[in-house]
């Protein structure tokens, strides 16, 4: 086969949203006496279940940018989690080419009192790191990231900016072929985000490697991304170029006007963060 | 039965069985590896555990470092947990209750039961625990599940660091001499661990399902641990128990550890059988439990 690196193939999510309760014994116990006393209309019985992803195919070849939209609740997170293989799909199976390096949330893994110098080191560990590359790539993450003068000072201490500046920075040094990025882009401030995006296309044109971008922000996924799925409700809504797919999920989503500047101010933007 | 398929709600409205294999099994030559919506039975990650061997020593580290960083006395609260253990089981056993040790001084001899099952139950308490204490990494990225449990299982032989050379000293204190027997002491603490790591390993599973384990396991070490010659001889397990009460892996493992330290009675065959065996079986369920339920962690954690 060519040059697809991602290939998903009718992947669904559930999830039990009654299972919280049943996180005890004495939950279980109670729920398997429930459910043996309504056997006759379990039919009947409203649903305890969600389906977070409904269905979804999609293709990434190598050097793309795929973006993912939609609103919260729309799947983009569980699919990136299936793709990073933290989660299993209910049905449905990918195939993958080449090594996964996912930043699904910023300063996943950072221990606030261990010094940043600690935690470039751990973080990078965690996320698939040789101790060898982040030896070597120890002054670039710290250049990037502008904290030189904090490097032994607990995390704990920094300020939210700091604290993501320098956890974007190891993320985005990390050396797998398709990198998976989660509401990131908005870290730290224009300038700084204005760096992460160069640094992003850098991986792209110069380094030739993948990437899958989830944004609220109909602005980084324009600029940046080469394609763009757009999920809704858990199934995909829309492929296709990010202008006419953003656009489609703008009109759809807040009624507004495409590429209206009001339009995007209206998105919650970065909410995660 | 057809017809409750439609309805049913483990399959998505609209998709049938069949039509979820349309396009056949994947392609398994084309990818690297295929993400499946079930683990294949055979699939123990070997390779993978193998290749994170960096991420298990940072986990350690990082778990050492919390450890004994914001402590003021750092690595001192090895020492001083089983030296206060000691001191309490010295007063109400040594000196109220007048439990026989022979020649041993029952200082000696409660310590060299109290270290091997601070060992044990540290291990299997903090395993326990791990996958809850680590979740926002499980839910984040992935690796290989069981590097958690395994990390914090080797966290806590650090601590024999500390707890063995005090017990040497202790022994050169009250001049117990030592003996050649002293070399089966490694062989033992492996086998400690190797027996509590699968039982970290069964119960941080569980944990992560049923939270009821947090309250249950701390009643159940602590029914163990008297259950186990820790503060008293064999000695005094009546003859007729004897045999029962051998089937606890930790006796032959408690007994062989004083019979190489303290020249005590040494374990009967069957102390000895019943503790590797358990070890065995236990060990190994306890991965094979681990791997199966690895799957789901992230969700229910």
């Amino acid at each position: 086969m060519s040059n697809v690196v991602i290939h998903a193939n009718r992947l669904s999510k559930r999830y039990e949203i009654g299972a919280v309760r049943e996180n005890t014994l004495r939950g279980q116990v109670a729920a398997g006496f429930q459910k043996l006393g309504r056997r006759d209309k379990i039919h009947g019985e409203s649903p305890t279940t969600l389906w977070a992803l409904k269905d979804v195919s999609f293709e990434v070849e190598k050097g793309e940018v795929l973006g993912i939209i939609g609103k919260n609740g729309s799947g983009k997170s569980t699919l990136l989690k299936i793709l990073s293989r933290v989660t299993r799909p209910t049905t449905g199976w990918v195939g993958i080419k080449g090594q996964i390096g996912s930043l699904l949330e910023v300063g996943t893994g950072f221990n606030p009192d261990l010094t940043g110098r600690e935690n470039i080191y751990l973080n990078g560990a965690i996320l698939g790191l040789r101790r060898q590359e982040i030896d070597r790539k120890f002054d670039e993450i710290v250049a990037f990231s502008e904290i030189e003068q904090f490097l032994y000072t607990p995390v704990k201490h920094y300020s939210s900016g700091m604290y993501v500046r320098l956890a974007f920075s190891v993320a985005i040094h990390l050396s797998a072929d398709i990198l998976m990025i989660d509401e990131v882009l908005g870290v730290g401030d224009a300038a700084f985000r204005q760096k992460s995006a160069a640094r992003i296309q850098q991986i792209v044109k110069d380094e030739g490697r993948t990437i899958m971008l989830v944004s609220h922000d109909p602005g980084s996924i324009r600029s940046l991304c080469t394609k763009c799925l757009y999920l809704k409700a858990g199934a995909l809504e829309g492929e296709g170029l990010p202008d006419s797919v953003v656009d489609d999920y703008l009109t759809d989503s807040i009624g507004a006007t495409p590429g209206s500047n009001q339009a995007t101010k209206v998105e919650p933007r970065h909410a995660k963060i | 039965m057809l017809l409750e398929a439609e309805e049913d709600p483990n399959v998505l409205p609209g998709t049938t069985e069949e039509n979820q294999w349309k396009n056949g099994s994947p392609p398994m030559d084309d990818f690297d590896y295929v993400i499946h919506s079930h683990r294949r039975l055979f699939d123990f990650p070997v390779k993978q555990i193998w290749e994170s061997r960096e991420l298990l020593y940072f986990l350690v580290w990082r778990d050492l470092k919390m450890r004994y960083k914001q402590a003021l006395i750092g690595a001192g609260w090895a020492v001083i947990k089983p030296l206060m253990m000691m001191l309490v089981f010295v007063v109400v056993f040594g000196l109220f209750v007048k439990v026989p040790t022979g020649d041993i001084p029952y200082s000696v001899f409660v310590y060299t039961g109290l270290l091997p099952w601070t060992f044990v139950s540290t291990i299997i308490s903090i395993a326990a625990a791990s996958l809850i204490t680590n979740s926002p990494l499980l839910k984040k990225i992935y690796f290989p599940r069981l590097l958690i449990p395994l990390s914090s299982s080797i966290t806590s032989l650090v601590d024999l660091a500390i707890s063995l050379p005090l017990l040497f000293g202790l022994m050169v204190w009250f001049q117990v001499p030592f003996s050649w027997r002293v070399i089966v002491v490694p062989i033992l603490i492996l086998l400690m661990f190797l027996l509590s790591f699968g039982i970290g390993l069964l119960m941080a599973a569980l944990h992560v399902k049923y939270h009821d384990v947090g309250m249950l396991l701390p009643i159940m070490l602590q029914v163990w641990m008297y259950a186990s010659p820790v503060i008293y001889p064999i000695e005094l397990v009546s003859e007729r128990w004897l045999p029962l009460y051998s089937l606890n892996p930790l006796v032959g493992m408690f007994q062989a550890f004083r019979w190489a330290l303290l020249d005590a009675q040494s374990p009967t065959p069957l102390m000895l059988v019943s503790s590797i065996a358990w070890t065995l079986v236990i060990l190994a369920s306890g991965i094979i439990f681990f791997h199966f339920s690895e799957d789901t962690f992230a969700d229910v954690v």
